[in-house]
């Protein structure tokens, strides 16, 4: 460690001026995809009789594009920022933080053209072929070195809490991006899993709980412990708190996945061990929780003024209540009623609208004007706009889901008096018609605030000018 | 359930893995004085 | 700490300004030589905008590289280069903006504190962590039918299982394995004994259980049970060094002193400062007043008088001309004199007393404590019982006489027995801690329920050093003239503590500084006098001190209290009436203390009149004057002989061969450290009616003890026939016997309240 004053350098805040555009703009073409795949649920006519606009292959481009397009550069963009000023230090590579972001591009763009085509694993949230595979890998390993390589040149002693939650993401991520991708190659875009049957299907949601539970909680948490203490201008309610919830989550969240696959070919016992250890989860879950509004205290009064923070403490709400809902569908006995039915896509929406959504929406309004050297955003009323909007469209879609979702279940297990099915299969899809235009315009409503917030970032950055930061000068933190 | 041979070793290396985290993070402090960390970063930038 | 620092002295902290000084609070730079990191003491600092304020304004001193402070724990690190700043520059920082630090010169105690209690936590944390991941492979075997789960799929849980049991074994119980071990190799059974036989056993069990199942040892394992065992035991242990490094910590910052810089004169006659340590004899040295005389010597130059009450007990300045003796420890009041050094270190009068109080303390009388004598018989009990286990149960079933030895071993963990103790002492430990009162030997609390004899020290003990004004007499024909201004100019610049009762009795009475002084002069044995011109007064010269050196007219001879005059020429302007004042609540003190039926006895150093002056005023029935150390330490001893259960209350260096023998002892804060340190219990404040209710506190701990012991004995009464019997699985002794320590801490916090004010 040098005493002597270190040189005054900047902060690379290119690549996170990159990824934080990237990432609203990918926000808005993910949404849009889930809205055109939503109306084609409503109105099947639009799937235009082409393979490339049918359902089957824009489904997953939807789900690829809103959790690593723009779930993706969301984090990328806030991990590069926090851990530069956290640390003190500008990010360890330029190089590397510069191909992490065109080779991400290209992961994202790749996944647009070879998905309509219909080049898929066929696995959920895994179904990029071997070779874009390959490319997450490198670029991913690349993400790994540059942000544990900024951490080895800290400047700080201490590492702050949401170093540790984007650490584990990030380690977390390449595990099991490694184990789910296996695969044998059998052509240039075409491959077989190396697991089989019920062994894949135990892989798959272990690496799809787990993807829930680092991509999209744990790497979240990271953003959520930086941007609401910075917003509210308050300390973090209880730091002892966030580190102990961190080492719990991170123990407990690698066996939850069986329970997405209750009443399967799975064994009994495995099923009850992912149900036990999805309601132990509850516990560090709610811990993050209760942290993050309680950051709060003592300044409940700037959520009336200020929109952004609202964005951060409404998803911590809705964090909250997905990870008290989730547990309670891990249950078997719920889980007979919930399992294939709208209630599970209504969950994952829940988390993923008002939780992963909100949290990525409020600290990108934080990040951008500061990018563009401005103190806010071009309007802070259209950041009001969106905020409504937005909640407006979480809340149609999820309650529409869950009245369908219900319904369905129990449409479904109804028997008559002589055992016979009282419902058919056809019927129940037919009473799901007015809960699918609900949720379409509940998604539609959710769409518009993020075009509404791509304006906002357009007029930001075009009346604003980057600027370099100077990391400040360190005295020796002995 | 032979996934498992593969699953449950890579979870018991894991917890290993998360020891030596820990380990290290007490060795070297990091849980020392915690509330002043938490307040640290609203004094820069 | 003697403060008798004059105000207008130079910089306190010049004496740490010297190499070996700062290296007992600070580590040198690895590569850069000159640079330091040392690391003080904060008191004051409570938050962390206090350590902010601190880190900011430091950090803008020249030559101070790096400032940490952290309120927490109250500690600042300084990174500083000693080629252009040193510690006394910053030290007066600290001061100035009202943080006043003092060196951490038990720093390396204070890290390998903290380094233990590290360790204790993480030995914890990987035991919780590693049982959590063994209960939920161990989960599926209790929840499935016989055959939906594959023995090989078992297999593999088991292997899992054993992999995270291993760092439990290895690094979590080892304090618990390695003192079992040691306490055996001593041919002593140690507490832990049974424990770590329990946890190997059951490791052992069922390490064969896995590896090479099927022989007499069955296939059934235990790693779940074992691994929260051992957490449940390190949570215990966790607690128990956190609340004792927070006691010890307590007391060691009241034990921070800074140490003196003295003036030698050099052999070319100049002044040169040096650390008191390094002083030899026939070194000339400078004392100016405010300082105390570092060694024992003689007056080559100049008159003053010394307040030898931390040595003596003498509450009176002894005058000092040429030629006469000053001890090592003593305070200069007067004036500024040379002294020759004739001793240092071992010969000094104070190091005698403290070789007397290294031999008092070995003839100590022990207290056996209740639970030590329980715990032998106890730990034979449980071994046997656990062997009686094993011999009933083989010829059934092996396994089950394994199993059923270790469940007896776990559930009758000494836990409740040894936290029973403990857990009561620490939790009124920590609790009087807070109320003013350190306790350093926890023991202590045990004698102090059990006294019934309070022998009292004088000075310093019931009585501050300062004197008080009980009454002043003015002249009614002076009433127009500015007393009070003259006495508060007179007395602003003497040391003297008649002066500086008399100075702020004059403040308190509106007397304003600032009159000027002609010829100022301080007659040792005598008293002020100077010309102070004044429209009113008459004649201009100005006295004030005891009848004879002003030249009134005594009063009365044997009056009760010391006569102070104020003369101008021949009038006599007012008469002060000085009394020895009392700490606070003394009177109450004594009163409930004797209507306790404890007997009150005051010894002192002092001469017999105000000894028995006070103890008339107090109602002590038993006073003695004039004792030495070694008076006192004779008459404790035997009264101590005759079974009386004596506790000696002191605070000088005269009371610490007493204190040392005493059964218990208590000093008083304001004291000497040394005394301190030999004492079982420190009153920081200056209240004695604590002393009251401290007793009372500790009837009740030792209430408590006997009521968790009760509890220990029934519990285990219960759990070995169980255990025996083999209805005990396991688990089940591991949460037996977590609970029952449970509940002895729960019950030991009802001791966390005290009201210092309620008997």
């Amino acid at each position: 460690m040098q005493y002597a004053t270190v040189k005054a350098s900047t902060y690379n805040d290119t690549v996170v001026r990159q990824f934080s555009v990237m990432a609203v703009v990918w926000g808005v073409v993910g949404t849009l995809m889930g809205v055109i795949i939503a109306s084609q649920l409503v109105w099947p006519e639009l799937n235009l009789g082409l393979p490339f606009t049918s359902f089957g292959r824009l489904r997953p481009l939807h789900t690829n594009a809103v959790i690593f397009a723009f779930g993706g550069c969301a984090l990328f963009a806030t991990s590069y920022y926090v851990v530069q000023r956290t640390c003190q230090t500008r990010l360890y590579s330029d190089k590397l933080s510069a191909f992490t972001f065109w080779g991400w591009q290209a992961v994202i763009v790749s996944a647009a053209i070879s998905l309509p085509m219909g080049f898929t694993q066929g696995k959920e949230y895994g179904e990029l072929e071997w070779p874009i595979d390959i490319l997450i890998a490198v670029v991913w390993i690349s993400y790994a070195i540059n942000f544990f390589g900024t951490l080895a040149i800290r400047k700080v002693k201490h590492i702050y809490v949401a170093n540790w939650f984007y650490g584990a993401f990030i380690l977390a991520v390449a595990l099991l991006h490694l184990v789910e991708s296996a695969a044998m190659p059998a052509g240039f875009m075409k491959s077989y899993s190396v697991y089989a049957g019920v062994q894949d299907a135990m892989v798959q949601w272990w690496y799809g709980h787990n993807a829930v539970g680092f991509f999209l909680t744990a790497g979240f948490l990271g953003m959520m412990y930086y941007f609401v203490p910075k917003q509210a201008e308050r300390p973090v309610y209880s730091y002892s708190l966030s580190i102990v919830h961190f080492w719990a989550l991170i123990f407990t969240y690698m066996w939850a996945g069986p329970h997405h696959l209750h009443y399967t070919a799975l064994p009994d016992w495995t099923q009850s061990l992912g149900m036990v250890l999805s309601l132990i989860l509850l516990a560090p879950s709610w811990g993050g929780m209760i942290n993050g509004i309680m950051t709060l205290s003592g300044a409940w009064h700037k959520l009336r003024t200020d929109p952004i923070l609202r964005f951060l403490i409404v998803s911590l709400s809705f964090y909250g209540m997905s990870t008290f809902e989730g547990p309670m569908m891990a249950i078997k006995t719920v889980n007979a009623l919930s399992h294939y039915t709208d209630w599970t896509i209504g969950h994952v929406h829940s988390g993923a609208l008002g939780w992963v959504g909100f949290i990525s929406i409020g600290s990108l309004y934080f990040l951008i004007p500061r990018l563009f050297g401005q103190k806010q955003m071009y309007s802070v009323k259209a950041i009001e706009v969106h905020f409504w909007m937005a909640t407006l469209g979480v809340v149609l879609y999820i309650t529409a889901l869950w009245i369908s979702g219900v319904m369905e279940g129990l449409m479904w297990r109804a028997v008559n008096a002589d055992g016979t099915l009282a419902y058919t299969f056809v019927e129940s899809v037919k009473a799901k018609f007015p809960y699918y235009f609900t949720r379409f315009l509940g998604g539609a409503l959710y769409m518009s605030g993020l075009v509404i917030m791509l304006w906002n970032t357009y007029k930001t950055a075009t009346s604003g000018k980057p600027v370099l930061v100077e990391v400040p000068a360190a005295v020796a933190h002995a | 359930m032979e996934i498992a041979f593969i699953l449950i070793p890579l979870a018991v290396m894991l917890v290993f893995v998360i020891l030596g985290g820990l380990w290290w993070a007490i060795q070297t402090g990091q849980f020392e004085d915690l509330e002043e960390e938490g307040s640290r970063i609203l004094e820069q930038d | 700490m003697l403060s008798l620092t004059h105000p207008e002295t130079q910089n306190p902290w010049l004496g740490l300004d010297i190499q070996s000084e700062w290296e007992r609070f600070s580590q040198r730079h690895q590569a850069e030589e000159a640079i330091w990191t040392s690391h003080v003491w904060v008191e004051k600092m409570h938050c962390a905008a206090c350590s902010g304020r601190i880190e900011q304004s430091l950090k803008q001193m020249p030559g101070v590289l790096g400032v940490y402070a952290s309120a927490a724990s109250k500690r600042v690190k300084i990174v500083w280069d000693a080629s252009r700043t040193h510690p006394s520059a910053w030290f007066q920082n600290f001061n100035a903006i009202g943080y006043p630090a003092l060196p951490v010169t038990e720093y390396h105690a204070l890290t390998d504190r903290t380094r233990e209690q590290r360790m204790m936590l993480w030995r914890l944390v990987v035991a919780v962590f590693c049982m959590m991941q063994v209960m939920m492979y161990a989960y599926p075997t209790y929840v499935s039918a016989s055959n939906d789960i594959t023995p090989e799929m078992i297999q593999l849980m088991k292997w899992a299982s054993w992999l995270l049991t291993l760092p439990v074994m290895l690094f979590s119980a080892t304090p618990f394995l390695s003192q079992a071990y040691l306490s055996l190799r001593q041919r002593q059974l140690g507490m832990d004994v049974p424990v770590a036989l329990g946890i190997v056993v059951a490791f052992v069990m069922s390490t064969l259980a896995t590896f090479a199942p099927g022989s007499w040892w069955g296939d059934v394992t235990y790693y779940d049970s074992l691994t929260m065992f051992v957490s449940f035991l390190l949570i215990g242990r966790w607690v128990d060094v956190k609340l004792r490094n927070r006691t010890a910590g307590a007391l060691e910052n009241m034990m921070r002193r800074i140490p003196n810089a003295v003036q030698k004169k050099s052999d070319d006659g100049q002044w040169v400062q040096i650390a008191a340590s390094n002083i030899n004899v026939g070194d000339i040295l400078l004392v100016l007043p405010g300082e105390v005389f570092a060694a024992d010597g003689d007056i080559m130059v100049g008159a003053t008088s010394a307040d030898e009450s931390m040595l003596t007990g003498e509450s009176e300045p002894v005058i000092k001309h040429q030629g006469d003796r000053v001890i090592a420890g003593s305070g200069n009041l007067t004036a500024m004199v040379e002294m020759r050094v004739e001793q240092v270190g071992a010969g000094t009068q104070y190091h005698a007393l403290v070789n007397l109080m290294a031999s008092a303390s070995t003839e100590k009388p022990g207290i056996a404590l209740l639970a030590d004598k329980l715990a032998q018989p106890f730990l034979w009990f449980v071994l046997l019982a656990a062997l009686f286990a094993v011999i009933f149960w083989w010829t059934t079933d092996p396994v089950k006489a394994v199993m059923a030895a270790v469940a007896v071993l776990v559930v009758t963990c000494p836990c409740a027995l040894s936290l029973a103790t403990p857990a009561a002492m620490l939790a009124s430990a920590g609790t009087f801690a807070k109320g003013g009162v350190l306790i350093r030997r926890l023991q202590a609390i045990q004698a102090m329920s059990e006294v019934d004899t309070i022998v009292f020290d004088k000075t310093g003990t019931l009585t501050d050093s300062l004197l008080h004004v009980q009454q002043a007499t003015l002249n009614t024909e002076a009433h127009h003239l500015p007393i009070y201004d003259v006495l508060a100019s007179l007395t602003q610049r003497s040391l003297h503590p008649v002066s500086k009762a008399l100075h702020q009795f004059a403040l308190t009475q509106g007397g304003q500084v600032g009159l000027v002084l002609n010829e100022f002069e301080e007659i040792v044995g005598g008293g002020l006098q100077a010309n102070i011109s004044i429209q009113a007064m008459p004649v201009s010269a100005v006295k004030l001190g005891n009848a004879a050196f002003c030249g009134a007219i005594e009063r009365s001879e044997d009056a009760l209290t010391r006569q102070v005059y104020l003369m101008s020429g021949q009038m006599q302007l007012a008469c002060f009436d000085l009394v020895e004042e009392m700490k606070a609540n003394t009177q109450l003190a004594i009163q409930q203390l004797i209507s306790q039926g404890l007997d009150i006895q005051l010894l002192s150093g002092d001469k017999i009149a105000p000894v028995l002056r006070l103890a008339s005023q107090l109602g002590i029935p038993v006073a003695l004057g004039l004792q030495k150390a070694e008076d006192k330490l004779q008459r404790v001893q035997t009264l101590q002989r005759q079974g009386h259960k004596v506790l000696m209350v002191g605070d000088g260096l005269n009371d610490g061969p007493v204190i040392a023998a005493a059964h218990i002892s208590i000093a008083m804060g304001s004291g000497v450290p040394l005394t301190q340190a030999q004492a079982d219990m420190v009153i920081l404040g200056n209240d004695l009616s604590v002393l009251v209710s401290l007793i009372a506190h500790c009837k009740k701990t030792i209430f408590i003890v006997k009521q968790n012991l009760v509890w220990a004995a029934v519990y285990n009464a219960a759990g070995v026939p169980l255990a025996i019997m083999g209805w005990l699985p396991a688990w089940l002794a591991g949460l037996g016997m977590a609970s029952s320590s449970l509940l002895v801490l729960v019950n030991a916090l009802r001791l966390t309240h005290w009201q210092k004010g309620q008997v």
